[in-house]
């Protein structure tokens, strides 16, 4: 799994990636300086849930920017600090998305197991 | 543009599960919610509805007086009535008092969201223009003798107004709750807007009883003899740009212009007050987070623009076209 997001993490400026289902569960999270609050993947997540649709948004706070993208594959959320080269960020995640797989819908009784 | 759809019905419960599953489909619908027809008629007083969709039998004030005095004040307003003791000859009754649709309890939340997208789809079948004149473009649809009715929003102060015509004669003006020839004053005298076409008008009675032109000549005479309200507006956030090139939104477009080019692929440059609730909810967001308050935003929805917001009061927003430089113009603006 880490190994999707590795470009992403190497960028300079980049802070914590992570990446949930449309639904809001944590898939993948990881910062790369260590976590500077308290905040919980939920928290990044209600931001990110309102932005509505929007299949791709990059807001700039005062105190850094957040990059989120959607599609049906789950949602991207990349925060960096103030600098960092968000061109290089959209273009890598274009390649993260085009190499994530779309859920398969589950059949029969197997969708009421987790996987 | 966030559009305010009310839903009355005295079941609490239901309320809140289709308040939370329309938001969640979507996005530009805020809805707001009434126990019943009296409630409904307060939020109509406050809010700018778009839509109402009510129950029939609720205490107090039920959906059929609800319906006959929305037929009285609020006309323009589609209403969508429910119920679960529907019959054909029922059906055929409310129409005839002015529904624009009728869905038997218990409805899914798909068809209920159907219905409504295709009548607030409606209101905007004839399409949007943003920073019109409202005189010159109303004068057009007295000459064309066009039938339709036109939503207006006042882009400086935000309000928003409602001009209903048929064949080419102004039938009838709403603001609020302030119907004929007073609403028709106000909306003529605002000098630029947003605005939207219904190819449809479903207002029969004239109340204004004069010709357009007329009418515009005092507006325009009653706006300027009125002394303008103070601007309260606070400067804006920490940008140079606004400061350095003015507030209005043609000298910010030349300024954009002039740093990028002409060809730069900005579209449009408009200020939209329906933002107001998501800037503010991602700036609490973003102090929760620790990253202070939003200043700039870029959102792509899959459209032939994206669009750049600019938080102040009101919030900016330029739509751009695929040829414009992202970095450049974000930089520009201060992101």
């Amino acid at each position: 799994m880490r190994g999707l997001f590795d470009d992403l993490l190497r960028i300079d400026g980049v802070k914590a990636v992570m990446f949930f289902t449309l639904s809001g569960q944590p898939v993948f999270e990881e910062f790369t300086m260590g976590r500077t609050n308290a905040a919980s993947a939920s928290d990044w997540f209600a931001l990110a849930a309102c932005l509505g649709k929007a299949k791709e948004t990059e807001l700039v706070f005062e105190k850094g920017r957040i990059y989120v993208r959607r599609s049906a594959k789950g949602i991207l959320l990349v925060t960096m600090g103030l600098i960092a080269p968000t061109g290089m960020v959209r273009l890598i995640s274009d390649i993260l998305f085009s190499r994530l797989k779309e859920p398969k819908p589950v059949r029969g009784i197997k969708r009421f197991f987790k996987r | 543009m966030i559009r305010n759809v009310l839903i009355v019905d005295d079941d609490r419960e239901m309320l809140l599960d289709l308040q939370e599953r329309l938001c969640q489909r979507d996005s530009s619908l805020a809805v707001l919610m009434a126990g019943n027809g009296i409630e409904a008629l307060e939020s109509l007083r406050s809010h700018d509805v778009s839509l109402v969709v009510t129950d029939l039998k609720m205490p107090v004030m039920d959906g059929q007086g609800l319906l006959s005095v929305m037929m009285q004040h609020y006309a323009d307003i589609p209403v969508i009535v429910m119920t679960g003791f529907g019959t054909p000859e029922k059906e055929r009754q409310l129409r005839a008092d002015g529904a624009a649709e009728f869905l038997a309890k218990p409805v899914s939340i798909d068809q209920l969201a159907r219905q409504m997208a295709v009548l607030l789809n409606q209101q905007s079948e004839g399409g949007i223009l943003h920073h019109v004149s409202s005189a010159t473009f109303l004068q057009l649809i007295e000459m064309d003798q066009k039938t339709c009715t036109v939503r207006l929003e006042h882009m400086r102060s935000g309000r928003r107004g409602i001009l209903s015509f048929v064949r080419g004669e102004l039938f009838d003006a709403r603001v609020g709750e302030v119907l004929g020839l007073n609403a028709a004053y106000q909306i003529l005298g605002w000098e630029s807007v947003s605005l939207s076409l219904q190819n449809s008008c479903v207002i029969r009675n004239n109340r204004i009883r004069k010709n357009l032109c007329p009418l515009i000549l005092e507006a325009a005479r009653r706006r300027d003899e009125t002394p303008p309200p103070p601007d309260k507006r606070p400067p804006r956030a920490s940008m140079a740009v606004a400061e350095d090139s003015g507030e209005s939104l043609a000298q910010f477009r030349i300024w954009i212009e002039k740093e990028l080019g002409a060809d730069c692929g900005v579209e449009d440059v408009f200020e939209d007050p329906s933002w107001n609730d998501r800037v503010e909810r991602l700036s609490r967001h973003g102090e929760q987070l620790n990253l202070g308050r939003l200043v700039l935003a870029w959102e792509t929805r899959g459209e032939s623009c994206d669009y750049i917001v600019r938080p102040g009061v009101p919030h900016m927003i330029v739509a751009v076209n695929p040829k414009c430089p992202r970095e450049q113009l974000m930089q520009r603006l201060g992101g």
